[in-house]
C-alpha cells in the first residue's frame, strides 16, 4: 500500500527526451453525483507519441477522455489540447482533434460515403473522402449502409471519421473493444500508421497486450486515479514479481522437488503446465533440465515469462485488471 | 455553412429510406384527405377543409416525425458524435428543422395535387398560403423540438406527441370544424395553436377569405410565431446531445416558460375575442 501511495503522489517520470506536449491534463476531477469518477488525474501527451490510459472498466478512463474532448465538463483541474484551453476554446480544439468514441453509432441508413462527406463538411480543413475510404479498406463499402457493416468495418469507419479533418491529435476510446482478433490486429496497424503520419494519439484500453504493443507511454488508472505512468518497459521494470519459467513435461512432477531447484521461490501446478517463480532464470533452467534428466522425464515445452503490466497492476492494486 | 447544408441534405435523404416515413408522411395525410372528402362533401371539393388537412399533416410530421428521428438518433449516440464537430448547436437544430420542413412541405404538395385531382381549385392566395403554412410549420416543428428535448425515448415521444396531437386534432379545429364545437370547446381552442394554423391557412385558400390582411390573420401569425419562437429558443436551451443527460429543475422551468407563452397567447385571444371564428 505504501508503494501505491508513493506512486500516486510521484508518478514515474520519463527519462527520455520529450517532444513538446500536445495535451496537458492537470488535477482533473469529475464527479457523477456522489461518485468521484476522476480524482486528480494529471498527465502529458508528447507530440507524436501514442499515450495509453490502461485500466479496468469503470476506472475513469472514458470520463477522462470525454473531459479532454469536451463531451463532459470537468469539476476541477485544467486541460490544454494543442495549446488551447479545453474549457475556454472548445471550438478551436474540435477543429484540431479527431476522436473515435467507445459508444457511437451512425444512422442505420446512412452510407459510408455520405457519413464521411457530411463529417468532412463540418471542418475548415478536410481530407478527400476517397483517400480515407481507400486507407481504411472501405472503398468497396462506400455505398453500403451503416446497418450492413460488420463490427470491424464500423470501427474502421469510426476511425476514418476521426481522421476526416486531418487532425493533429487523435483520441481513441477503447478502439478495439468487442472486435474479433483479426479486426483488432487490423486496427492496431491503422493506429501504428497514425503515429507514422506524425499524429499524436491518446487511447484508452483495458487490453494489456494492446497497451504494450501500441503505446510509447502508459498511465495505469484505477478508481479515478493514475497509479503509475511511464514507458511499458519502465513500468515492467518496477514490477517486483519475479520472472517465471513455464514448462510442461511428459510425466507429473512433484512440486516439493521443484521447490528445491536453484533460485526457485514458488511453484504453481496446473493441468498441463508448471510455473516456477525464480530470481535467476538461467540457473533454474539448468537445474530443471538436470532434474528432469535424472527422473527420466521428457521436457515438452519451456518458456520464460517476464513480469507484465498485469503484474504491475496486481502489485499496485491487489486486483487483476479484468476483475 | 457547408456543414449545415450537408447535414440538412443527409437528413432529408435519410427520411426517404424508411418505410414508416412514407406511411406516416404521405399515406396517412392522403387517407385523411379521402376521409374529409367523404365526411364533409363540400363544394368546391375539399377547399374549406384544405387548411385542416395541411394542419394535420404538418402536426403529424412535427409531433412525431421530428422528435422520433431526433430521439432515436440521440439514443443511438449519433448526436454524441455530432457534438465533437466544431459546429454550434443552433446550426444542427436549424438544419434538422429545415430538413423536416422540406419533408412535410413535400407532403403538403402531394395533398394539393391529390385534392386538385378530386376537383379542388388552386388556393386563392397561394403565396400568402405559403407564408401562413411556413409560419404554422415553424410553430409545430418547434413544438416537436421541445418534445424531443423532454422525451428520453422514442416511446416517450409517442406518449407526449399524442398528448398534444389528439387535443389539437379534436379541439383545435382540425378534425372537427371549430363551428361544430360546443362553446367551451371554442374557448379551449384559443389555447391550441392548431386552431390558428387552420384559420390563417383557410383564409388564404377559400374565395371569401381575407388572406393575411385581416386582424384575425395577423393575430394568428403573431400567435404562431410567438409559440414557435419560444419553443425554438427553449429547445436550444434544453438541448440534449445524449440520452444520459438528465433534465434538471432549471430545464423543466424552461419548459414551463414555453407553456406560459402558449397560455399567454390563449388568454390574449380570449381577451381580444380572437378565439372564435365569429366573422
Amino acid at each position: 500500500m505504501l508503494e501505491i501511495a508513493r506512486l500516486k503522489h510521484n508518478p514515474l517520470q520519463l527519462k527520455m527526451k520529450r517532444m513538446p506536449s500536445k495535451v496537458v491534463v492537470r488535477d482533473l476531477l469529475k464527479n457523477y453525483g456522489a461518485v468521484q469518477a476522476v480524482r486528480g488525474v494529471s498527465f502529458d501527451v508528447a507530440e507524436g507519441e501514442i499515450f495509453g490510459l490502461l485500466g479496468p472498466n469503470g476506472a475513469g478512463k472514458t470520463s477522462t477522455l470525454e473531459c479532454v474532448i469536451g463531451l463532459r465538463k470537468p469539476d476541477g483541474g485544467s486541460i490544454e489540447v494543442c495549446g488551447f484551453d479545453a474549457l475556454k476554446q472548445p471550438r478551436e480544439i474540435k477543429e484540431r482533434i479527431g476522436a473515435a468514441l467507445q459508444y457511437t453509432a451512425l444512422q442505420d441508413k446512412i452510407t459510408c460515403l455520405e457519413a464521411l462527406r457530411m463529417f468532412a463538411s463540418f471542418y475548415r480543413n478536410s481530407v478527400p473522402v476517397d483517400k480515407l475510404l481507400a486507407q481504411f479498406s472501405l472503398a468497396e463499402k462506400a455505398h453500403a449502409r451503416y446497418e450492413t457493416l460488420s463490427g470491424g468495418q464500423k470501427q474502421r469507419l469510426a476511425l476514418a471519421l476521426a481522421l476526416v479533418n486531418d487532425p493533429e491529435f487523435l483520441l481513441l476510446d477503447e478502439p478495439t473493444a468487442g472486435l474479433d482478433p483479426q479486426s483488432r490486429r487490423e486496427l492496431h496497424d491503422v493506429i501504428r500508421h497514425m503515429k507514422k503520419d506524425g499524429r499524436t494519439v491518446l487511447l484508452s484500453t483495458h487490453y494489456i497486450e494492446e497497451a504494450e504493443l501500441l503505446c510509447d507511454r502508459i498511465a495505469i488508472i484505477d478508481r479515478g486515479t493514475i497509479i503509475a505512468q511511464g514507458t511499458p518497459r519502465e513500468l515492467v521494470a518496477r514490477a517486483k514479481a519475479p520472472p517465471r519459467i513455464v514448462f510442461s513435461a511428459s510425466k507429473k512432477t512433484e512440486p516439493g522437488a521443484l521447490r528445491q531447484l536453484a533460485a526457485v521461490s514458488g511453484v504453481e501446478v496446473s493441468n498441463d503446465h508448471i510455473t516456477l517463480s525464480t530470481s535467476k532464470p538461467g540457473d533454474t533452467i539448468i537445474d530443471l533440465v538436470k532434474f528432469l534428466e535424472r527422473e527420466s522425464i521428457e521436457l515438452l515445452d519451456l518458456h520464460i515469462q517476464k513480469p507484465s503490466l498485469e503484474d504491475v497492476f496486481i502489485e499496485l492494486t491487489g486486483r487483476k485488471l479484468r476483475d | 455553412m457547408n456543414g449545415f447544408l450537408q447535414h440538412l441534405l443527409v437528413n432529408f435523404r435519410l427520411n426517404f429510406r424508411y418505410v414508416q416515413a412514407f406511411v406516416f408522411g404521405y399515406f396517412v395525410p392522403v387517407f385523411f384527405l379521402i376521409a374529409f372528402k367523404g365526411l364533409y362533401a363540400s363544394e368546391p371539393p375539399l377547399m374549406k377543409e384544405f387548411g385542416q388537412l395541411l394542419t394535420v399533416s404538418t402536426l403529424g410530421g412535427a409531433c412525431f416525425g421530428l422528435p422520433v428521428t431526433l430521439v432515436t438518433e440521440r439514443e443511438r449516440g449519433v448526436w454524441r458524435r455530432y457534438r465533437l464537430a466544431p459546429i454550434a448547436t443552433a446550426w444542427f437544430v436549424a438544419s434538422l428543422m429545415l430538413a423536416r420542413f422540406a419533408i412535410i412541405f413535400s407532403s403538403a404538395l402531394l395533398l394539393l395535387v391529390v385534392a386538385m385531382g378530386f376537383g379542388m381549385p388552386l388556393p386563392v392566395r397561394p403565396f400568402e398560403l405559403l407564408i401562413a403554412y411556413s409560419v404554422s410549420a415553424f410553430a409545430f416543428l418547434s413544438l416537436g423540438l421541445v418534445i424531443a428535448m423532454l422525451a428520453s425515448s422514442a416511446g416517450a415521444v409517442q406518449g407526449m406527441g399524442q398528448c398534444l396531437f389528439l387535443p389539437m386534432i379534436i379541439l383545435g379545429g382540425v378534425g372537427v370544424k371549430i363551428e361544430q364545437l360546443p362553446q367551451w370547446g371554442r374557448h379551449v381552442a384559443a389555447f391550441l395553436p392548431s386552431h390558428y394554423a387552420v384559420r390563417v391557412m383557410s383564409e388564404c385558400i377559400v374565395k371569401k377569405g381575407a388572406g393575411l390582411h385581416s386582424a384575425y390573420s395577423e393575430f394568428d401569425l403573431i400567435a404562431l410565431t410567438a409559440i414557435g419562437l419560444s419553443c425554438c429558443l427553449i429547445s436550444v436551451k434544453l438541448f440534449r446531445w445524449e440520452s444520459e443527460q438528465k433534465s434538471t429543475l432549471a430545464t423543466k422551468a424552461w419548459a414551463l416558460l414555453a407553456l406560459a407563452v402558449w397560455v399567454a397567447v390563449g388568454l390574449s385571444a380570449e381577451y381580444w375575442k380572437f378565439n372564435l371564428v365569429g366573422k
